[in-house]
C-alpha cells in the first residue's frame, strides 16, 4: 500500500508556479528523499504533505487521507520537521515534549521515549533558548517521531550541523524507520546522507520530478560512483 | 575616510523602507492629518469663545453701583446682560438653566460697600458647562478675565488714582463654581479643567497605551512563531486551526487581564491621591477636595467606574484582535510591532486631539462621521457617556467596539484558517527577493 501518494501537484505563488505537476509514491517502511537545488519546490512539496500549503491543482494522499478535503486526519498521520525550525525559548527541553505528547494524547512513556530519542539528558531541564542549533535539532526531531507518526515529514533534517549532531539524527531516523515499520519523507542537500538513508529518491528542479530511482539503480544507470555525481550530472553540472 | 562610510550610511538606512516609512512619510501624512484636525477643533472652539458673552447677574446688592454702573460697564466690554430675578444660589442655578445662560453672577449684599471703602469685593461666579473641553474652559477663562477688567474699570471710575495697588489688581475676588450635569463643583476653574482633562483623556490614554501593549503582545505572539518557524510546527499538530487561534487569544487575554488589574489598582492610587489632595483658594489657603464637593465627584459612581472598567477591558481586547490579525499578517516580529504602531497610532491619536479641544457634537457632519467610524472614538465617547450618567450613550460606544472586535476576530480567523497564515507577508520593509524551496 502507498502510505504517501502525490498527483500532479501545482502551487502557485502570485505569479510564480513553482510545482510544475509533481507525482511520486512512499510505500510503508521507506525513507523516500526529496533532493533538488534551492528554490527547486522541495520544500512546497512537503509543506503540500503536511497540509501547511494547499495546492492549486492536484492532490496527495497520506494513509489514504486527501491532504486537500482531510487534513485534519492527514495531521493525525504525520509529525512535520520545517527546515531551521527554532524553539520556545522560556520552556524547557523536557516541558516541551510534554506539551506535545498531550497534544497527541500520548502517555508519559511517549515523554520517556522522547527523553530517549534525543539524547539530551541532562540539558533537557533547561529552558530550549539556551540549546545550540543541534540540541534544537535533536528535541524537535525527538518530539517528532515519539509519537510514532506513520509518516514523519523531515525538511533538511541535518543542515547546518556538525558532525556529532548530524550523526544522531541520522541515526535516530533510521532506526525509528526501521523499528516502527513508519515511512519518512526527508529533503535534503547532503547527497551522502541521502545516500545513507533513503530507500528511494526523487531529483526536483524548476517544480518537476526529473528523476527517480533507488540509489544504486541511479548510481548505475549515470555510471557514477555516487549520489553527488548523479546530481552534477542529471543538473548538467559536469 | 568619513565620506563614503557616510554616504554607505544614508543610503542604507533610507533604503530600508520602515525607516522611510516611519521616520519621513508617517510624519509627513500623520501630522497634517492630525493638525488639520486639531484646526477643525480649535476653530470650533475659537468660533464658541468669539461669540457675544452673555451673562446672568443675579443682584441682591441693589445699589446705584450695581444696578446702573456695573451693567454700563458690562456693556461697554461686549457683554450681554441678561438679570435674574432670585433669592437663593439654588433658585439662580434652575434659573439661569431655564434661561440657557451658561454663566452668571451673583452679586451679595454689602458688596457696593466694601467695594466703595476700597476692599475686594465677593462675587459668587457660576459657569455651567456642556462639556469638558477646551473650548468650554477657554471660554470660562475669558469670562473671568473680562469680568476682572469690568471691575478694574468699576474701581478706577470710585477711586480714580488714589486707591491701593493690591485693590486694582484684584477688585474682586471670584468665588467660582462650576456646574456640570446639574452638579456643583465649588473649585477653581484651572484647577477644575486640569483636573476633569486628565479624568476625560488622561484615563482613556493611559488605558490606550495598555491596550496598545496588548496589541503589541499579541502580535508579536504569532509573528515570533512564524519567524522562528515553531508556527509551521504548530499548524502540523493535530489541533484544529480555530484551537491554536484561540490559545493564542486566551493567552493573550490573561495578560491583558494583568494589565487590567494592574490598570485598576493604579486608577485606585490614583483617585485615592486626589481625592486626598488641597487645592488652594483664592484667598491663599486651602480646601480639601472633599469640602468643595470636587472630591465627592471623584468617587466612583454606580455607572462611572463599571462603565470606565469594561470600556478599557473591551477596547484591550479589541486591540488584543487587532494585534492577531497584525501579526497574522505580518512577516516577522518587527513587521507586526511596526504594523501595530501604524495602525494603532493613527486610528488613536484624531479622537483624542478632538476630544481635548471640543466636543465631537459640535463637528461637521462627515468629521464627525469619519470619527464615529474609528473605534477609539468609542472609548472616549464611552467613558465620557458613563462619566455624565448617559448609560445608553455609554452602551451603544461600548457596542461599536464590541462590533469592531467580532469584527477583526472574524477577520483573524478566516485568515488563520487557511494558508495565509503561512504565506501572507504584509510588512513596510523592503523584502529581499527570495524563493520557496
Amino acid at each position: 500500500m502507498d502510505v504517501v501518494a502525490a498527483d500532479s501537484l501545482e502551487k502557485w505563488f502570485g505569479k510564480k508556479r513553482v510545482l510544475k505537476g509533481v507525482s511520486f509514491r512512499v510505500s510503508s517502511s521507506e525513507i523516500f528523499g526529496i533532493i533538488g537545488p534551492n528554490g527547486a519546490g522541495k520544500t512546497t512539496t512537503l509543506r503540500i504533505l503536511s497540509t501547511i500549503l494547499v495546492p492549486d491543482s492536484g492532490d496527495a494522499t497520506v494513509m489514504g487521507y486527501s491532504v486537500k478535503r482531510e487534513p485534519e486526519k492527514v495531521r493525525r498521520n504525520i509529525s512535520y520537521l520545517p527546515e531551521d525550525a527554532g524553539v520556545y525559548n522560556h520552556l524547557t527541553g523536557y516541558e516541551f515534549l510534554r506539551m506535545i505528547a498531550e497534544i497527541y494524547g500520548k502517555g508519559s512513556e511517549r515523554v520517556d521515549r522522547g527523553v530517549e530519542i534525543s539524547g539530551l539528558k541532562s540539558a533537557l531541564g533547561s529552558p530550549m533558548g539556551s540549546y545550540s542549533k543541534g540540541m534544537k535539532r535533536r528535541i524537535l526531531l525527538a518530539a517528532a517521531l515519539m509519537v510514532e507518526p506513520n509518516v514523519a515529514i523531515l525538511d533538511e533534517p541535518t543542515s547546518g550541523l556538525d558532525v556529532r549532531h548530524a550523526f544522531h539524527i541520522r541515526k535516530v531516523i533510521r532506526d525509528y524507520v526501521k523499528t516502527s515499520g513508519a515511512s519518512a519523507i526527508i529533503s535534503s542537500h547532503n547527497m551522502l546522507e541521502v545516500e545513507y538513508l533513503c530507500d528511494r529518491i526523487a531529483f526536483i528542479d524548476d517544480g518537476r520530478i526529473i528523476k527517480e530511482g533507488r540509489p544504486e539503480e541511479l548510481r548505475e544507470e549515470f555510471r557514477a560512483e555516487n549520489l553527488e555525481e548523479v546530481f552534477a550530472k542529471i543538473m548538467g553540472g559536469t | 575616510m568619513l565620506l563614503p562610510l557616510l554616504k554607505k550610511e544614508v543610503k542604507e538606512l533610507l533604503m530600508e523602507r520602515s525607516i522611510l516609512i516611519g521616520m519621513v512619510i508617517v510624519p509627513l501624512i500623520i501630522f497634517p492629518v492630525m493638525g488639520g484636525l486639531t484646526g477643525v477643533g480649535m476653530s470650533f472652539a475659537m468660533q464658541e469663545v468669539g461669540r457675544e458673552v452673555a451673562i446672568g447677574v443675579a443682584d441682591f446688592d441693589q445699589t446705584n453701583l450695581t444696578t446702573s454702573y456695573l451693567p454700563q460697564l458690562m456693556r461697554e466690554e461686549g457683554i450681554y446682560l441678561v438679570k435674574l430675578n432670585c433669592q437663593s444660589k439654588e433658585e439662580c442655578i434652575r434659573e439661569a438653566e431655564k434661561s440657557g445662560i451658561r454663566f452668571f453672577l451673583i452679586i451679595p449684599r454689602g458688596f457696593s460697600g466694601n467695594f466703595t471703602r476700597g476692599v475686594p469685593g465677593f462675587i459668587d461666579a457660576f459657569y455651567s458647562f456642556e462639556h469638558f473641553s477646551i473650548s468650554d474652559l477657554t471660554m470660562g477663562e475669558r469670562i473671568s478675565s473680562m469680568l476682572t477688567n469690568v471691575f478694574r474699570k468699576l474701581a478706577e471710575g470710585i477711586h480714580g488714582g488714589f486707591m491701593d495697588l493690591d485693590f486694582f489688581e484684584r477688585p474682586i475676588i471670584q468665588k467660582s463654581a462650576i456646574i456640570y450635569l446639574g452638579r456643583e463643583i465649588a473649585a477653581p476653574l484651572e484647577f477644575i479643567g486640569s483636573a476633569f482633562m486628565t479624568l476625560i483623556i488622561g484615563l482613556p490614554t493611559v488605558a490606550v497605551i495598555i491596550a496598545s501593549s496588548a496589541a503589541s503582545v499579541a502580535a508579536t505572539s504569532i509573528a515570533l512563531e512564524k519567524e522562528s518557524k515553531t508556527l509551521e510546527l504548530l499548524l502540523t499538530i493535530p489541533a484544529k486551526r480555530l484551537t491554536i487561534l484561540l490559545s493564542k487569544l486566551f493567552g493573550t487575554f490573561l495578560i491583558v487581564l494583568l494589565s487590567t488589574i494592574s490598570f485598576i489598582v493604579g486608577l485606585g492610587i490614583y483617585v485615592l491621591m486626589l481625592a486626598g489632595a488641597a487645592i488652594p483658594t483664592q484667598a491663599g489657603g486651602q480646601i480639601p477636595l472633599t469640602q468643595t464637593g470636587f472630591g465627592g465627584l471623584l468617587e466612583p459612581s454606580p455607572l462611572f467606574m463599571p462603565v470606565l472598567l469594561s470600556t478599557i477591558f473591551l477596547t484591550m481586547v479589541m486591540t488584543t484582535c487587532i494585534g492577531l490579525l497584525v501579526g497574522i499578517l505580518g512577516g516577522d516580529v518587527r513587521s507586526a510591532q511596526q504594523l501595530v504602531s501604524a495602525i494603532t497610532f493613527p486610528l488613536l491619536m484624531p479622537p483624542l486631539f478632538i476630544s481635548m479641544f471640543t466636543s465631537i457634537e459640535n463637528l461637521p457632519l462627515s468629521v464627525k462621521l469619519m470619527l464615529l467610524a474609528d473605534p477609539f472614538t468609542h472609548l472616549f465617547l464611552a467613558i465620557q457617556g458613563g462619566f455624565k450618567g448617559d448609560l445608553v450613550m455609554a452602551l451603544s460606544s461600548m457596542a461599536v467596539i464590541l462590533g469592531y472586535t467580532v469584527f477583526v476576530l472574524i477577520l483573524s480567523s478566516w485568515l488563520f484558517m487557511g494558508e495565509r497564515l503561512v504565506t501572507m507577508k504584509v510588512t513596510l520593509r523592503k523584502r529581499p527577493s527570495g524563493s520557496e524551496g
